[in-house]
């Protein structure tokens, strides 16, 4: 604490400063059409709304989802979940994903409730669960097609990808783009009896948004925790990933500090990690730990 | 050495570079490609028609 005291506070936190840096370009590179950069074929662990015109790169977790239920195998969002949740496990849901930067724009302005760590990391699983639950919705469709049943009656528009009804970016970037770019919304007050004829779906996952993004305020990333079926996915393989956050247990002043465990967007309890390498299925890599640590026992390394 | 976590780990490595194989095998890239570059109808909770009927 002594150490950090005379140091300033961008320098103190230079790795999040970064971060937040490469969150915005990243956010202008993924939305990069509207200003005029091409589509490319890349392929990222995040969440990418596809149906933004704007788009460059592809979510992994949206690809899998068009290819399932377009009866392809997906081996290409499968090898970017495996290679990437195994090589440096969830750091783009950090550094890279734009939900986690909307998420942590409105933490950072938010006052972090702690959530206990067994709350923490059962409710990590119902991010499994509804992983497994849509990805069981895909693969009945994807079998569906195959035997050229039509499963549109079922699923409506969300038949080529059903987990977008509750998927905060498709929500934001895609239903509410193509909202106020056909110009739906009422133009006058005589026109605000519209608003009662628009499909339940619209309400729902209008609220479904503004649940996701207004309870980072009091939970940091509450919905990259607990709900995100990639991030749950990718949690389960970072927990072998190759590149690691450690603690030294030499340099750790334990329970007595703590700060780590105070900034962990996550909420991981880093303390349990003392002498060893994070291995929380929740951590994104962020290195907010690393920052505010005062004796640099947080280390990177492979 | 953590015998146990380096073999899970080496086996899942092993599946990734397999689909990623897979994937380059039979032009997934296309897929994506194809998918950015068209309007996605699906994805928009079924607007305009929905707000239109």
């Amino acid at each position: 604490m002594v150490k950090k005291e005379s140091v300033s506070k961008i320098n103190m936190y230079r790795i999040t400063l970064l971060r937040t840096s490469i969150q915005i370009i990243s956010f202008i590179l993924i939305f990069g059409g509207a200003f005029g950069l091409a589509a490319t074929f890349i392929v990222l662990p995040i969440m990418a709304p596809a149906g933004n015109p704007y788009t460059t790169v592809m979510g992994a977790w949206q690809l899998m989802e068009l290819m399932l239920t377009a009866a392809i195998f997906p081996f290409l969002a499968i090898a970017i979940i495996v290679i990437g949740s195994l090589t440096i496990g969830r750091s783009f849901c950090a550094w890279v994903c734009p939900f986690g930067l909307i998420s942590d724009i409105v933490s950072y302005l938010g006052k972090k409730k702690r959530v206990s760590k067994t709350t923490n990391s059962s409710m990590f699983k119902l991010s499994i669960y509804i992983a497994f639950i849509f990805l069981f919705i895909d693969f009945s469709i994807a079998y569906n097609q195959a035997i050229g049943t039509s499963i549109y009656s079922y699923f409506g528009e969300f038949y080529r990808e059903p987990s977008s009804i509750i998927e905060p970016t498709t929500i934001l970037f895609s239903m509410l783009f193509w909202y106020f770019y056909w110009g739906l919304y009422p133009t006058g007050l005589e026109e605000l009896s519209k608003l009662l004829n628009y499909p339940p779906v619209f309400w729902f996952r209008l609220i479904v948004l503004i649940l996701a993004i207004s309870l980072n305020y009091y939970i940091p990333r509450w919905w990259c925790r607990w709900i995100c079926p990639l991030g749950g996915l990718m949690g389960i393989g970072s927990k072998y990933k190759i590149l690691k956050v450690y603690v030294d247990p030499k340099q750790c002043l334990g329970e007595k500090c703590g700060e780590c465990v105070k900034v962990c967007p996550m909420g991981v309890n880093i303390l349990d990690f003392i002498g060893k390498e994070i291995s929380s299925p929740l951590c994104t890599s962020c290195l907010m730990c690393l920052d505010v640590c005062p004796t640099n026992a947080i280390k990177v390394r492979i | 050495m953590n015998y146990r976590k380096w073999s899970i780990r080496t086996i899942f490595l092993i599946l990734g570079i397999i689909s990623l194989i897979y994937a380059i095998k039979s032009e997934q890239w296309e897929f994506v490609r194809e998918i950015l570059t068209k309007f996605i109808e699906y994805e928009n909770g079924g607007l305009p028609q929905l707000f239109l009927t």
